[in-house]
């Protein structure tokens, strides 16, 4: 049995213990429709511009897999952080035999030093949350557009 | 027959009765009028008298215990009274004069010097003179009604063409406070450089313009066409320029559409002519192919190039089906919806290639939902359309795409602006029309398929474009009312 410390978008913490879990085949695409819905239903202000491509299942621990999409679109779709309505478009890369899948997340959020710094403990808990996977997860600013935030699983 | 003199009622306001007596006395040997007149000794019952203009006409003292004649002039401005004040004093005293006659007293008369004459020609003038400053202001009220009632914009301006005074409708049609619009000049706000020379160099050589039709950029950078006319006039305090700017906007907005229906109706018909003259033909080749491949054996050339023919065949029938549908008028069914929720999805069915293209796209919509009546899947493809030519038509990298949505009581716009490539002039005007591309691999269907659908809905449609800069598209809806 493990133990691990989770840190909340407010800042606040909890050392949970984990039991070691076993991999399931989980859908991606549900996962991330499921917590688009969910931040839709919580935030009724929350204007957004949506897209999801058809996103594979992969076979990975469910329960850290859908505590870290909920956690990285719960932090795109953090308030005022868009100088217009908030758009995000997930699309999926690779994936097939032997070929690392790639999930991107395009938006016009301004993931610059300011949100770093801002959203510091949040960052460090989807890093945290993506290491336990063993995936990666990137964040490139494109000057002027927003950024993508790329995650990365193994091939398995 | 004897003119009946007329009855003028007057209030002498002296605190001194004996001289009230006198003044009265040589007022009632004037014979020229009826006069009913009334003493009054207190100031506030003076001024009483004055809000409820109960007199034609009043003689004041200029000493009234602490306050003066002035005073009750002040008064009577500050009431906005016009019956005549006769200021009397006891002793001539100029600068009390010209401050009184400055103050709109009618006339100043010394006590002492008083006779029944003097006092006739100084009532009879006086009735005159504000007679003649009543129908003067009643004229000008009238002509300031006009000035400030017309719809067009009307403005006076000095000989640089600067604004002086204007009319509400020119704040309205500019977009400028008034007082904003003292600190320009009507070249300023002329869009087309060509036309400023222009209006400037025929003003300086004849004073005058005449139903010049121009573009005037607004405050907020939208740009109206209107017919202007400049006149110059010359007073007392030198020449001005009267000037009228009747907005034509939305005429040539409509002389435009109806155009491009008219256009579209001919292109339609011929089209429709051409597609039925076709595709008989083309039924009977499908038909004799079908017949001929039935026929040829498995494997044999012949049965690869009827294959051609099949396919080639299917294709223009599939054109003509296109070609079709984009000149038929649409009937569509229409619900309630609102602008922002359709404009979501277009972005939405797009944003694949905005992302991709790494577009930076601002999005602002009004707080409150823009309803109109609307078929949402056609007008998702209509804003589709532009979103994709826009997306096609910026620099990867650094591409700007604006969607904005405005809400008005009657109107809803819809603004969609690229810093693409821009559309030549020349092709502006044949943006619309079937099969006119300017795209390597473009059908020139999108946009004539746009077109139609936004004309089912009554939108109106508008473009502006400049080469290198960019392109905006401005539809109009009429809001659906709840």
């Amino acid at each position: 049995m493990s133990s691990r410390t989770l840190v909340s978008r407010k800042g606040l913490s909890a050392t949970v213990k984990q039991e070691p879990a076993s991999d399931n085949t989980v859908s991606l695409y549900e996962i991330v429709r499921e917590a688009i819905q969910q931040a839709q239903s919580n935030r009724k202000d929350l204007m957004l511009v949506f897209r999801c491509e058809a996103l594979p299942s992969i076979s990975c621990n469910a329960m850290l897999i859908k505590d870290l999409l909920h956690r990285l679109i719960d932090l795109i779709l953090a308030e005022g952080q868009a100088d217009s309505r908030l758009f995000l478009y997930i699309n999926s890369i690779g994936g097939a035999d032997q070929e690392p899948l790639t999930l991107e997340f395009h938006t016009n959020i301004k993931a610059g030093p300011e949100w770093c710094e801002h959203n510091g403990p949040a960052i460090q808990t989807c890093l945290q949350l993506a290491s336990d996977l063993e995936a990666g997860l990137l964040v490139n600013e494109i000057k002027n557009t927003g950024c993508i935030f790329s995650l990365s699983f193994p091939v398995k | 027959m004897s003119m009946k003199s007329p009855n003028v009622r007057i209030l002498i306001i002296d605190d001194d009765e004996d001289d009230f007596f006198i003044t009265s006395e040589y007022m009632r040997q004037i014979q020229e009028y009826q006069l009913h007149i009334d003493w009054c000794y207190k100031y506030s019952d003076a001024v009483k008298n004055l809000q409820e203009s109960n007199y034609d006409m009043y003689f004041v003292d200029y000493r009234l215990g602490a306050r003066t004649g002035l005073d009750f002039l002040k008064e009577a401005v500050k009431l906005g009274r016009e019956e005549p004040i006769v200021l009397l004093t006891g002793k001539g005293n100029k600068d009390v004069d010209i401050e009184a006659m400055q103050m709109g007293a009618t006339d100043y008369l010394i006590k002492t010097e008083l006779t029944t004459d003097k006092l006739e020609r100084c009532i009879r003038y006086s009735l005159e003179r504000t007679a003649y400053l009543k129908a003067l202001r009643a004229n000008e009220k009238k002509y300031r009604s006009i000035f400030e009632l017309s719809k067009d914009a009307v403005f006076i301006a000095d000989q640089e063409l600067r604004f002086i005074d204007m009319n509400g409708a020119t704040s309205a049609l500019l977009g400028y406070e008034k007082e904003e619009l003292k600190n320009k000049r009507m070249y300023d706000l002329i869009a087309d450089e060509i036309d400023k020379g222009l209006l400037q160099k025929i003003v300086a050589d004849e004073g005058e313009a005449n139903d010049m039709e121009l573009e005037v950029e607004t405050k907020n950078g939208e740009r109206k066409t209107c017919i202007f006319s400049v006149t110059a006039t010359v007073d007392n305090d030198g020449a001005y320029y009267q000037g009228l700017l009747h907005d034509i906007t939305n005429l040539r907005r409509a002389e435009k559409a109806n155009l491009m229906i008219e256009k579209l109706g001919a292109t339609g018909r011929l089209v429709r002519t051409l597609a039925h003259e076709v595709r008989n033909p083309l039924n009977n080749i499908n038909m004799s192919v079908e017949q001929l491949l039935q026929s040829a054996d498995e494997g044999d050339e012949t049965q690869l190039f009827l294959d051609i023919v099949q396919r080639n065949s299917k294709r223009i029938g599939d054109i003509i089906t296109e070609l079709l549908d984009t000149s038929r008028p649409t009937d569509l069914v229409f619900d309630r919806c609102s602008l922002q929720a359709i404009m979501d999805e277009s972005v939405a069915e797009a944003i694949d290639r905005i992302t991709l293209q790494h577009v930076n796209m601002q999005i602002r919509y009004s707080d409150e939902p823009c309803y109109i009546l609307a078929n949402k899947e056609k007008l998702k493809i209509a804003f589709l359309n532009i979103i994709i030519n826009a997306v096609e038509a910026v620099p990867a990298g650094t591409g700007e795409l604006s969607i904005t949505i405005d809400g008005m009581r009657d109107a809803h716009v819809v603004t969609i602006k690229d810093n693409g490539c821009g559309i030549p002039e020349e092709n502006i005007s044949r943006l619309f029309e079937p099969y006119f591309t300017s795209k390597r691999n473009g059908m020139g269907l999108g946009l004539a398929a746009t077109l139609n659908i936004l004309q089912s809905h009554k939108a109106n449609i508008d473009v502006t474009s400049v080469v290198k800069q960019g392109t905006t598209f401005t539809i109009t809806f009429p809001a659906s009312q709840a």
